[in-house]
């Protein structure tokens, strides 16, 4: 049998924890949307980029010169054929430098460790990047309207994941 | 003679103020801790944790200075450390004061740790004291990873690389606090990582030191004087490198971690699973230490009375000195990749691991099966036998030489020649120190 007072006072505790609730859905602060979600922007035209050329974006663009200048905010597209568009984070998977495409080799590679990368996949072929659990470069979502403005929309994959 | 009574009658009077005030501090928190000012020359063994403690302060004030100056963004970090190093009166003693005091606290924590263990201090009821202790250490290391991330160099940037793989391969709550430290790139990560270094990782700390500290304190001036001058001396004979700035285009050069997270880095690059080489087994290594009150229920206080408690901490000191020797190894053969240089055999290496654990827990039951109880010896404190009158004259001496180091060092400050000046700055403080000591030794008569 529990008795009286026992029951006020679980009532007392358990109103106290409830009052913690409203608490948790503050946590988005340290995660704010701003950094979990995506804007569609215009990054370039298509025509911008010879075949077998790259070009260098950045994305989220904010204006704010010491954010776009951040490593993670790079990206190169490669357009491999006619309508052949492909788009990578630049931060190599092993110690973070930026990759670019080369047109001679058709690889993509990076000038620090000659990680190689495949232009199609993302997937590093060669070098110390080749040796991580997570082999694939981060993939930048874009979309050609018909003009051939090109829209970044999104990331998929996580950008400096470290070796 | 009136002139004598007056003179007196001041100091009454000085003294009535103090003992006033010393009855009204009576009633707030700090008598509740009980500051000994030791009279004899004591061993710093005692107080080991008063040292690091003072060390923390040290970093405090350091630290908070360098704040004036220090711009946690991705394109200003480095810069502004180069120019606390380069430009600002002075900005280099207290950088490199900042620098090897974290050094020193960590070296210091380790140190007490070791000596609680052996002289068996986590008995008595002290076991909450044990356990805090273990955290505040683990606590201190990661601070000071934190920290020198913050600069942005070359060897940050390797250093952060790591701890983000390291906290991505954790499961459930890697990727969520990966969200919330690294946030979307550098700019996010820096400010951030700063946050926890100059805020949060203190407060967290200052906190546990109300559930670390004894009652009761021992406060040594000379100890803290050659601890102070020390840091200075190291500080103008090795100065810290400032490094190469992170410029994600050039090529990264292989840089070893700072020490004391190089058994980490050892046993990431044995190549095996990242989430067990950098937290599981390190947290195990922790936590080996932190049940020691808990697995060791012997009444004895002597180590052969103790076999578990030995064999955890000849273990723990042979473990620790040869993973962070282990991690200091890069193969120097230049013509093979990144990778090939930096791999460690896992076989070997987790081999001499466990032969180490083997020996040393072998070795301490063994020790305590086999090794006579010895009789206890009656040791009468060690006497230096100093005539009076020239102890007295070696305090004059000493004081003489101080007054002219300090002169030195002021010389050279306004000479601009800081190297210099930091020295004689150290030398003075540790001339102090012994002075302090001798004092005590003529008192102590």
């Amino acid at each position: 049998m529990v008795d009286r007072r026992t029951v006020i006072k679980s009532l007392f505790i358990a109103s106290g924890l409830a009052c913690l609730a409203p608490f948790f859905p503050m946590g988005k602060f340290l995660t704010p949307e701003s950094q979990t979600s995506f804007p569609r922007q215009k990054v370039g035209n298509i025509e911008d980029i010879p075949v077998g050329g790259q070009l260098f974006v950045v994305y989220p663009k904010t204006g704010d010169p010491a954010k776009d200048t951040d490593p993670f905010r790079q990206f190169v597209i490669i357009r491999l054929s006619e309508n052949e568009l492909y788009a990578y984070s630049r931060v190599c998977i092993h110690l973070w430098c930026l990759v670019d495409y080369k047109n001679d080799k058709n690889l993509i590679e990076c000038p620090c460790h000659g990680s190689q990368y495949d232009p199609k996949s993302g997937f590093a072929v060669a070098g110390p990047a080749s040796k991580q659990p997570n082999r694939y470069l981060p993939i930048l979502k874009i979309e050609v309207d018909e003009n051939g403005d090109i829209y970044a929309i999104g990331i998929e994959g996580e950008i400096g994941y470290g070796r | 003679m009136e002139g004598k009574n007056k003179e007196k009658k001041f100091i009454d009077d000085v003294r009535e103020a103090i003992d006033w005030t010393v009855k009204r501090l009576e009633r707030t928190i700090l008598f509740g801790i009980r500051f000994v000012i030791p009279n004899r020359i004591v061993s710093p063994h005692g107080f080991l944790g008063m040292l690091t403690f003072i060390t923390f302060i040290i970093l405090g004030v350091t630290g908070a200075l360098l704040m004036f100056y220090y711009r946690p963004t991705l394109t200003q970090a480095y810069d502004t450390v180069k120019m606390i190093n380069d430009e600002v009166d002075f900005g280099v003693v207290i950088r490199n004061i900042h620098y090897h005091a974290s050094n020193l606290m960590i070296f210091l924590a380790i140190y007490h740790l070791f000596y609680q263990l052996f002289s068996s201090r986590y008995k008595i009821r002290n076991e909450v004291i044990w356990v805090t202790g273990v955290i505040l250490g683990t606590l201190t290391i990661i601070e000071a990873y934190i920290g020198y991330d913050l600069i942005l160099n070359e060897r940050a940037v390797l250093a952060i690389n790591i701890g983000a793989a390291l906290t991505y391969s954790t499961p459930v709550i890697g990727p969520i606090l990966a969200d919330v430290v690294i946030g979307s790139g550098f700019n996010d990560l820096i400010i951030r990582i700063y946050t926890l270094h100059v805020l949060i990782f203190p407060m967290i700390m200052i906190l546990l030191f109300t559930l670390h500290f004894p009652r009761n304190l021992v406060f040594d001036p000379g100890m803290v004087g050659i601890l102070v001058g020390g840091l200075f001396v190291t500080s103008a004979l090795y100065p810290v490198p400032i490094g190469l700035k992170y410029q994600p285009t050039q090529p990264l050069h292989i840089t070893v971690p700072e020490w004391y997270i190089n058994p980490l880095y050892a046993l990431l690059r044995t190549g095996i699973d990242k989430f067990v080489a950098g937290v599981l087994l390190p947290a195990l290594f922790i936590f080996m230490f932190m049940i020691v009150p808990f697995v060791d229920r012997s009444k004895g206080m002597k180590l052969r009375d103790r076999p578990v408690a030995l064999g955890i901490g000849i273990s723990g000191i042979i473990q620790s000195i040869v993973t962070t020797v282990w991690g200091f190894y890069v193969d120097p053969d230049e013509l093979k990749g990144f990778n090939e240089r930096l791999e460690i055999d896992p076989i070997l290496f987790f081999g001499v691991l466990v032969l180490i654990n083997v020996v040393s827990f072998g070795g301490a039951y063994l020790y305590s099966k086999y090794s006579k109880p010895s009789r206890p010896v009656r040791t009468s404190p060690a006497k230096i036998s100093i005539d009076d009158n020239l102890l007295n004259s070696i305090v004059i001496a000493m004081v003489i030489v101080e007054v002219f180091v300090i002169g030195l060092s002021l010389i050279k400050y306004l000479m601009g020649d800081l190297q210099f000046g930091m020295l004689a700055t150290g030398l003075s403080l540790i001339i102090f120190g012994f002075i302090s000591y001798a004092v005590r030794l003529a008192s102590g008569r």
